[in-house]
C-alpha cells in the first residue's frame, strides 16, 4: 500500500513538475561495449534529490522526459544484469536536450567465479604452460560461456596466450611485468571488491584502453564500485578447496562524500579429486572514496591474499594407469602420516594504490593513480644434492624404464619391470612411500649425512623460489567529450618494476644446514672447487669455504630484474548518426635488464675494476674460463620501441543489428623471462631479441531483439616473432642446456557465434555457443642451443618441423606387398603433403548447448551439454629439430621424421552441467539465496586438459634412432560440486 | 521456505565438514622416525662372503640364488666422491664382494662403514668382466641381478622395491670403516685367483711403493691407458668409434679425465696422431684429421658456402662415425681462434670457410683413467689405479716426481682383478699418497 501510495505522489510531482515546462531530456540507452540497445531500461529522474519521474525505455532503448523546466536534472539509470549509472543534465532554454546515447556497463554475473582458481598454477614447472582465459559478462552471450563456462577445460579465446589479455585495475594495466600473465592470482578471493567491472573482447574497443587484440578486462577495484550493503557468503566445492567464507560490507556514497568498502574471505581445505593440492588462503580489501562536491574525488585501497596453496603435477599416462587415477598428483607424500605437499606456493604480494579523479565538467574527466605492489611469491620445491630423484614418478620408477616390447629399446627385464609394476600397486598401503614422496627417508638419509664436524649436511632439502616484485606504476588518462558525437581518451603510463628472484631454504629436512654449490657444474668441473660455487665471493672471502645454509637463507642464485616501460596512448571514438568509428593509437618506450647479485663460479666475469679473478687454489683464471660470460652486475640494457594502432567501425540498424569490424596492428616488446638464455646464471641475451608483432582483424554481425540475441564474429590474427626460452637435460650432451628459440610465428584464423532464444514457455530459453578456429604455427623458428655450464653454443639451426610434419607417399613394394616409403628417381623420399602443427593446449572447437530457466519467484535452473574437440599437446622444440629426427646416425628416415615430429591431438569430449539457483527476500530487506553447480555430470575423468612433452631421448639399441619419452598429461576433475550459500543486506 | 533454506544450511555444513581438514595437513610436520634396523639376530643364519663366493664355480654361468643364504659385511666404499657409481663393496672377515646395486648416491643410504645384510634369494651371482675381453672375469664374484640380454653376467638391481626387499641397512650408528690390509707383492692375487685363493680379493687393501708404469706382456713400457669414444650416442663397440690412448707418453697427467679438461688435451695436438679403431683395425684416420673436428662456420651460409660444407663433409671417409658440424653460428665462444679454409667447389671455384675449429667430433666426455704402476719385489707385478672423470678430484694434478720416478705411490683401495690384470679403486684422492 506505501508502495502505491509513494507511485501516486511521484507520479503527481511529476505532472506538476512536466505542466511548468516544455523542455525535456532524450537519449537512448545501449550495452557500453556492445552498443545494443537495453530493453526496459529503468530511468528515475531527479531534481535536487527530489525524484520527479521515473520510466522504462522502449524496446529499442529509447526514452524521452518532457514538459521540464530550465535547470539541473540527475537521471539514474539501471537495468537488470547492469551496473547502474548517473546521468547530470542541464535542460535551458526551453529545449529537449539530446543525450544520444546512455551507456550501461554489463553487470559481471559470476560473482563466485575465482578466476584466480585457473591462473595461479600457472608459472613455471607447474605443467600447465599457459592459463585458460577469463571472461567476465559483457551481456554478450558467448562471452558468458566462453569466458567461465570453458574454464574447466582450459580453453584459451581464439587460442591467444594469456598475455595477450589486458586487465586492468583501478586503470592500471596489471598484466605481471615479466612474464605478461594476467594477475588474477593478486585479489583472488576477493570476488566481491573485484566484482564490478568490464570486459571486451577480441579487438574491439574500450575507451578506456588500447588493449591488444585479445579484450581488456577493467576491474574497478574503488570502495565506490563495490555494491552497497552488507553481503556473506560461504562457498563448498569439491574440486578447488573445501570452503571459502567471505564478507563484506560497502557503505556506498555518503553524505558527507566519503565511500568505505572493505571484503574479507578466507578459502581452506582440499578437494575431492586431487589429492595434496589445499587452500590456507587469506584475502583482505580496504577502500574509501573521497568526494568535494561534484569536481573532485580521491580513492584509495589496499589488498592482498597472503596465503599457501598446495600444486599438483602432471604425469605420464603409464603411472596414472598403474595408480587406476588420472588425478593422481605426484607433488605430496606422508610425513609421519600425515599428507605434505612438496609444490607449495606461498604468497603475501599487497597492492595499495591511490587514485585522484578530477571532473571540471560533464565533457571532462581526468584519473591520476599511483599504484604499488610489493611483497613476496614464494614456490617451494624439491632440492637434493649428489642424492637420487625424490620425486616417485621419475622415469627410473617405473616399468617402462626396465621393459619395452621393441626391442631396439634395450629395456628387455621383464622381472624388474614386474617389481616396478608391483610397487606402483595402489591396493598395497606398504608401498605408499614409492607411489608418493618418501619424505621419511629424505628425512632419513640427512640424519645420517654427518660431516666431520658432526653436523648434518642435507642432500635433500625443500626450497622456495621467489620472484619477489615492486612494481610501481605512474597513470594519468583522460576522457573528454568533444561534442555529442565525438569522444577523446588518453592517457600516459609509466611503469618500473625492480623484481629480486632468488631461491632461499625453506626446510633442511631434518639436516643442520646445505651447502651453496652447483651439482651440476660440478659434474663437469668436480675437479673445481671455485667453478662449482653459487657464490663465488663468498668462497674467495671465506678461506675458500663454501657457504652453508641455514633455514630461511638465500641460495643457488639471486638476481634483479628490471623493466622501465613508458607509454602515451589516445583513442578516439566517433559516433555519427548510426555509424562509430573508432581510432586507437599507442607508442611505447620498454627496456630490460638484469643485474646479477651472485658471482657464480661458472661465469665469474671480472672484478669490478677490469682486474681477472683468480681461483686461489688451482691458479686459474676464473675470468677467462668464463669465455666472456657474466654473472654479477649488469647485463646492460635493452630497448624497444613499441606501438599499436586500431580501428574500429560499427554500424547499427534499427531492429537490433548491428555491424562492425575492427583492424590492428601490434608491435609489442619481448618479456623478461624470454629475453635472457639462462637468467638464473648468466647475463646472456636471446640472439637477435626484437618486439612481436602481430596483425588482427574481426568483422561481426548482432542482433538483440524481443529476448533474442545473437553475435556471430570471424577474426583472422597472425602473430610474428616471438620467441620462447627453455632449460631442459639433453642425453645427447649428458648435460643441462638452454635452448632458445626466436622467430615462432602463428596464425588464428575462425569464427565466434552465440545466440539466445527466448521458448515459448516464460522465462525458459535456449542458448547456443560455438568457437571454431584454427591456430597453427606458421615458421620454423630458429634455434640456439647451449650448454648451461659452459655456455657453449653446441646446436644452432632452424627447428625444421615446428610448423608441420611431412607426410610421405608410400607404395606396395612388390616384392614382400608390404608398404614402404615412395622414392624419386634421385633416392629422395616423397613427400606427399605436410600435416599442421597447432598452438596447443585449447580446444579449437568448443560448444555448448544450454536450457536455461528462471521463474518469478526466483529460481533458476540451467542444464548444458558441452562438447570440444581439436586440443593438442604442447610440443617439445628438441624432438622437432634435425638432431632428433636423424637420430645418433645422423640419417634421417621417414619413420623417424613421422615418429618424432607428430603431433598428439586429445580425443574429443562431452560434457554435461547442472546450475540451480534460489533467492528469497525477507522483509523487502534482507535477501538469502544459494546456488549449487554441478559440472562433468556424467563423471567423465578422461578428459586431457593440457600436457607436454617430455625433452629426454632414448637412443635405440641399433644406434640409428632416438625414441621419446612419454609425454605428460593433465585431466579434467570428474563430477564436482560448488555450493554457495550468500545473505545480504 | 525455511525448510529448503534450513536443508540448504545443514547440508552445506555436512559437505563442509566432511574431511575438511583431513587430506592436506598444513601445521607443523614432525620429523619422521630414523629408520628401524636389522641386526644379525634377526636372520637365522649367516653366511660368509667367502662361502658364497665359493658358489661360483665355472666361468660364464651365472645363476639365480634360491638357498634362502643372506651375507652381511661393512660397506667399504663410498659413491660420494663419485669413484665408485651405482654399486658398494661390502666386506666380512673372508673377503669382499661387489653389490650391483644400480642407483646414484648410495652412500647416503648404505653409509661408508655400515653393517648391512643381503638376502640373497632372487639375486644372482655372477662373475665381474667375464664377458669382456678373452681373459675370464678371474675371481671377482659379485651380487647383482639378472644379466640375461646384457653385456654383463649380472644387472644392477636398480629397482627400489627390487633393492629394499633384499638389502638390509644394519645401525647407523654404529660405524666402523673399514681398516685397509696392507699387502706385500708375495699376497697380491695371481692372475687366476679366487677368492678362496685370495682373501684380500674385494676388500679394502694398501698397497706401497708403487712405481710408474708397466712393462706388458709383450714387454712394452706402458704408462696410462684411456678409451674414449668419437661418439657415445653410436655404438660404443664398433671399431670405427673408439680410440684408444695407451702406451708410453699418453700424456695423461692427471688421476682422471673430466670433460673439461678434455678440451684442452684435444687441441693441444699431443694426440692428433693417435689412431682411430681397435687394434688390427685403424682405417678410420687419426685424431687430428679435419672430419674428427667441429667446425663452426662463422658467416651464415650463402649457397657457395653451403656447397663448399658438403665438399668437407663428403671428404670424411666412408665408415668414420664423425661428421662435420654444420653449426651456422655467431655465437660461438668469443675467445675461439677463428680460422680460415680455402674449398675449392666441384665446378673449380673456390670458397674462403671462415671457422672456428673444435673437437665435438670427438665428443668431450668425462673418461675413467687407468695409471699404471709397478709393484716392489721380484715379480715386477702390474698395478692399475683407475679413477673415473666423473670423480670429485677427476683433475687432480699427479705430481711430476711419479713420472720421473724419484716419487713413488701407496694407494689404498678395493682390489680387485680385471681379466687377470690387479687394479686398485680409491674411494677419494687421500688414499693416494706420493713419497
Amino acid at each position: 500500500m506505501k508502495k502505491l501510495i509513494s507511485i501516486l505522489v511521484l507520479s503527481f510531482l511529476g505532472v506538476m513538475a512536466f505542466a511548468q515546462g516544455t523542455g525535456g531530456i532524450k537519449g537512448t540507452v545501449v550495452n557500453r561495449l556492445a552498443k545494443t540497445a537495453v530493453e526496459g531500461a529503468e530511468l528515475v529522474l531527479k531534481q535536487n534529490g527530489t525524484t520527479i519521474a521515473t520510466l522504462k525505455a522502449d524496446k529499442d532503448g529509447s526514452f524521452l522526459f518532457e514538459n521540464l523546466n530550465d535547470g539541473s536534472y540527475q537521471i539514474e539509470v539501471g537495468a537488470d544484469g547492469y551496473l547502474s549509472t548517473e546521468v547530470f543534465v542541464i535542460v535551458e532554454k526551453g529545449l529537449v536536450r539530446d543525450l544520444m546515447r546512455v551507456s550501461l556497463s554489463a553487470d559481471a554475473n559470476l560473482a563466485e567465479v575465482d578466476a584466480s582458481s585457473f591462473t595461479e598454477f600457472d608459472m613455471a614447472d607447474s605443467g600447465y604452460s599457459d592459463s585458460p582465459t577469463i571472461l567476465f559478462n559483457a551481456n554478450d552471450v558467448y562471452t558468458d560461456v566462453a569466458g567461465y563456462g570453458f574454464s574447466n577445460i582450459r580453453f584459451k579465446n581464439r587460442g591467444y596466450n594469456s598475455e595477450t589479455q589486458e586487465v586492468y585495475l583501478a586503470g592500471v594495466r596489471m598484466n605481471d611485468a615479466f612474464t605478461g600473465y594476467s594477475p588474477y592470482s593478486l585479489w583472488s578471493g576477493l570476488n566481491e571488491a573485484m566484482r564490478t567491472k568490464e570486459t571486451s573482447i577480441g579487438l574491439n574497443a574500450y575507451d578506456q584502453a588500447i588493449g591488444r587484440y585479445n579484450g581488456v578486462t577493467n576491474i574497478f577495484g574503488t570502495a565506490g564500485d563495490v555494491r552497497k550493503g552488507w553481503r556473506f557468503s560461504a562457498l563448498t566445492n569439491s574440486a578447488m578447496y573445501r570452503l571459502r567464507l567471505m564478507g563484506t560490507y560497502a557503505s556506498g556514497p555518503l553524505d558527507n562524500g566519503w565511500s568505505v568498502a572493505a571484503n574479507v574471505s578466507v578459502r581452506l581445505g582440499g578437494n575431492d579429486w586431487i589429492k595434496g593440492v589445499y587452500y590456507r588462503s587469506f584475502a583482505y580489501y580496504v577502500g574509501a572514496d573521497k568526494k568535494w562536491g561534484d569536481e573532485h574525488k580521491l580513492s584509495f585501497a589496499t589488498f592482498a591474499t597472503p596465503g599457501e596453496r598446495g600444486a599438483q603435477n602432471a604425469s605420464t599416462q603409464e603411472v596414472y594407469d598403474m595408480m587406476g587415477d588420472n588425478m593422481y598428483n605426484s607433488n605430496w607424500g606422508y610425513q609421519n602420516g600425515k599428507v605434505r605437499n612438496s609444490r607449495v606456493r606461498k604468497t603475501f604480494e599487497p597492492v595499495t594504490f591511490a587514485r585522484y579523479t578530477w571532473t571540471p565538467n560533464d565533457d571532462l574527466k581526468n584519473n591520476a593513480i599511483i599504484l604499488w605492489r610489493t611483497g613476496m611469491n614464494g614456490y617451494t620445491a624439491l632440492d637434493w644434492y649428489d642424492a637420487p630423484d625424490p620425486r616417485p614418478d621419475y622415469y627410473r620408477n617405473l616399468p617402462s624404464y626396465f621393459y619395452m616390447p621393441d626391442e631396439n629399446y634395450d629395456r628387455n627385464s621383464e622381472a624388474k619391470a614386474e617389481y616396478a609394476r608391483e610397487m606402483w600397486n595402489p591396493n598395497v598401503s606398504e608401498y605408499a612411500n614409492y607411489q608418493h614422496v618418501d619424505w621419511d627417508r629424505m628425512y632419513n638419509v640427512n640424519y645420517n649425512s654427518l660431516d666431520d664436524e658432526g653436523r648434518r649436511r642435507s642432500k635433500y632439502a625443500q626450497e622456495e623460489r621467489h620472484v619477489d616484485q615492486n612494481d610501481i606504476h605512474l597513470v594519468d588518462n583522460i576522457a573528454w567529450r568533444i561534442n555529442s558525437d565525438f569522444k577523446l581518451n588518453g592517457g600516459v603510463d609509466l611503469r618500473f618494476n625492480a623484481t629480486e628472484n632468488y631461491k632461499k631454504m625453506a626446510d633442511l629436512l631434518g639436516g643442520d644446514y646445505f651447502l651453496n654449490v652447483d651439482q651440476f657444474a660440478e659434474r663437469d668441473f668436480g675437479g673445481s672447487e671455485a667453478r662449482i660455487q653459487n657464490d663465488l665471493d663468498y668462497w674467495l672471502n671465506h678461506d675458500c669455504n663454501a657457504q652453508k645454509i641455514g633455514k630461511g637463507g638465500k641460495y643457488g642464485y639471486d638476481y634483479m630484474s628490471y623493466l622501465f616501460d613508458a607509454s602515451l596512448w589516445a583513442n578516439g571514438m566517433y559516433s555519427w548518426e548510426n555509424l562509430d568509428v573508432n581510432l586507437g593509437l599507442k607508442a611505447g618506450y620498454n627496456t630490460i635488464w638484469r643485474h646479477g647479485l651472485y658471482r657464480k663460479g661458472l661465469f665469474a666475469g671480472a672484478n669490478e675494476d677490469g682486474s681477472h679473478i683468480i681461483d686461489p687454489i688451482s691458479g686459474e683464471d676464473l675470468t677467462e674460463l668464463s669465455h666472456g660470460q657474466t654473472s654479477k652486475g649488469s647485463s646492460g640494457n635493452k630497448n624497444f620501441f613499441t606501438y599499436s594502432v586500431k580501428l574500429g567501425l560499427a554500424y547499427t540498424l534499427t531492429g537490433g543489428h548491428r555491424f562492425s569490424g575492427n583492424i590492428g596492428y601490434f608491435n609489442d616488446a619481448p618479456t623478461f623471462n624470454n629475453a635472457f638464455i639462462s637468467p638464473r646464471t648468466r647475463n646472456t641475451w636471446v640472439d637477435n631479441l626484437t618486439t612481436q608483432k602481430a596483425f588482427s582483424s574481426d568483422l561481426s554481425y548482432q542482433y538483440d531483439n524481443n529476448g533474442y540475441r545473437l553475435r556471430v564474429t570471424g577474426y583472422y590474427t597472425t602473430i610474428k616473432d616471438q620467441t620462447k626460452v627453455m632449460s631442459f637435460y639433453d642425453d645427447s650432451q649428458n648435460s643441462f642446456t638452454n635452448f632458445a628459440m626466436t622467430g615462432i610465428n602463428e596464425r588464428h584464423a575462425g569464427i565466434e557465434l552465440g545466440a539466445k532464444v527466448p521458448l515459448p514457455v516464460t522465462g525458459l530459453s535456449l542458448s547456443a555457443v560455438l568457437a571454431w578456429g584454427q591456430h597453427i604455427y606458421t615458421s620454423n623458428p630458429h634455434m640456439v642451443q647451449t650448454m648451461d655450464n659452459s655456455a657453449e653454443v653446441i646446436r644452432e639451426d632452424d627447428v625444421k618441423y615446428w610448423q608441420q610434419s611431412p607426410i610421405y607417399s608410400k607404395v606396395t613394394d612388390p616384392d614382400t606387398g608390404e608398404q614402404i616409403y615412395e622414392q624419386d628417381m634421385d633416392g629422395n623420399y616423397i613427400i606427399k603433403g605436410y600435416q599442421k602443427h597447432y598452438v596447443p593446449s585449447s580446444p579449437q572447437l568448443a560448444a555448448e548447448l544450454a536450457l536455461n530457466y528462471r521463474t518469478k519467484s526466483y529460481w533458476f535452473f540451467e542444464l548444458n551439454g558441452q562438447y570440444f574437440q581439436d586440443s593438442y599437446l604442447d610440443m617439445n622444440p628438441l624432438y622437432r629439430t634435425s638432431f632428433a629426427c636423424a637420430g645418433p646416425d645422423g640419417v634421417e628416415t621417414p619413420q623417424e621424421v613421422e615418429y618424432m615430429t607428430a603431433q598428439e591431438r586429445f580425443k574429443p569430449a562431452f560434457l554435461l552441467n547442472l546450475s540451480v539457483g534460489k533467492s528469497w527476500y525477507l522483509h523487502y530487506k534482507y535477501q538469502f539465496g544459494f546456488s549449487l553447480n554441478v559440472s562433468n555430470l556424467t563423471n567423465n575423468r578422461n578428459v586431457r586438459t593440457g600436457g607436454y612433452e617430455q625433452t629426454r631421448l632414448i637412443k635405440g639399441a641399433d644406434r640409428n634412432v632416438y625414441y621419446k619419452f612419454d609425454p605428460k598429461y593433465f585431466y579434467m576433475q570428474g563430477a564436482s560440486y560448488m555450493l554457495n550459500l550468500y545473505f545480504k543486506f | 521456505m525455511k525448510k529448503i533454506f534450513y536443508s540448504i544450511i545443514a547440508i552445506s555444513a555436512l559437505v563442509s565438514c566432511k574431511g575438511e581438514f583431513d587430506p592436506v595437513f598444513t601445521g607443523q610436520y614432525k620429523n619422521p622416525k630414523a629408520y628401524e634396523y636389522v641386526t644379525a639376530d634377526d636372520f637365522d643364519k649367516i653366511t660368509t662372503i667367502a662361502e658364497l663366493a665359493s658358489k661360483y664355480t665355472a666361468h660364464g654361468a651365472p645363476f639365480e640364488m634360491t638357498d634362502g643364504c643372506v651375507i652381511h659385511g661393512r660397506v667399504s666404499t663410498t659413491d660420494q666422491p663419485g669413484n665408485f657409481y651405482k654399486s658398494l663393496y661390502i666386506q666380512d672377515g673372508t673377503g669382499g664382494m661387489e653389490i650391483k646395486i644400480g642407483q646414484n648416491g648410495l652412500t647416503n643410504n648404505y653409509l661408508e662403514g655400515q653393517e648391512i645384510f643381503i638376502a640373497c634369494d632372487g639375486l644372482w651371482l655372477g662373475e665381474y668382466g667375464y664377458k669382456s675381453g678373452d681373459k675370464n672375469g678371474n675371481g671377482m664374484v659379485q651380487i647383482g641381478f639378472d644379466g640375461t640380454g646384457t653385456d654383463y653376467e649380472t644387472s644392477y638391481l636398480e629397482n627400489k622395491l627390487l633393492v629394499d626387499t633384499h638389502i638390509y641397512r644394519g645401525n647407523p650408528s654404529d660405524i666402523q670403516k673399514v681398516q685397509p690390509v696392507t699387502l706385500a707383492e708375495a699376497q697380491l692375487p695371481a692372475q687366476n685367483a679366487t677368492i678362496a685363493s685370495c682373501p684380500y680379493l674385494g676388500t679394502m687393501v694398501t698397497v706401497e711403493g708403487l712405481q710408474y708404469g708397466w712393462t706388458n706382456a709383450y714387454s712394452e713400457h706402458e704408462t696410462a691407458f684411456v678409451l674414449m669414444y668419437i661418439n657415445s650416442q653410436m655404438d660404443k663397440k664398433n671399431s670405427a668409434n673408439r680410440i684408444f690412448i695407451s702406451g708410453d707418453g699418453t700424456g695423461v697427467d692427471r688421476w682422471g679425465l673430466s670433460k673439461e679438461r678434455m678440451d684442452s688435451y684435444l687441441t693441444s695436438g699431443m694426440w692428433d696422431d693417435v689412431q682411430i679403431g681397435n687394434a688390427g683395425d685403424y682405417n678410420y684416420g687419426s685424431v687430428g684429421d679435419k672430419q674428427y673436428k667441429n667446425l663452426y662456420i662463422i658467416d651464415k651460409g650463402n649457397e657457395l658456402q653451403e656447397k663448399a660444407v658438403e665438399v668437407l663433409q663428403k671428404a670424411v671417409p666412408a665408415g668414420c662415425v664423425a661428421r662435420i658440424n654444420t653449426v651456422y653460428s655467431n655465437t660461438y665462444r668469443g675467445d675461439d681462434e677463428i680460422k680460415t679454409e680455402d674449398v675449392t667447389l666441384e665446378g673449380g671455384e673456390t670458397v674462403t670457410l671462415r671457422y672456428v675449429e673444435t673437437y665435438p667430433g670427438i665428443e668431450r666426455a668425462a673418461y675413467s683413467v687407468s695409471q699404471y704402476f709397478t709393484v716392489p719385489g721380484s715379480k715386477k707385478l702390474g698395478l692399475q689405479i683407475r679413477t673415473s672423470g666423473y670423480g670429485k678430484f677427476a683433475d687432480a694434478i699427479m705430481d711430476p716426481g711419479i713420472f720421473t720416478g724419484s716419487k713413488t705411490v701407496t694407494v689404498t683401495g678395493v682390489l680387485t682383478l680385471y681379466q687377470g690384470k690387479i687394479q686398485v679403486t680409491v674411494n677419494r684422492l687421500d688414499d693416494i699418497t706420493v713419497k
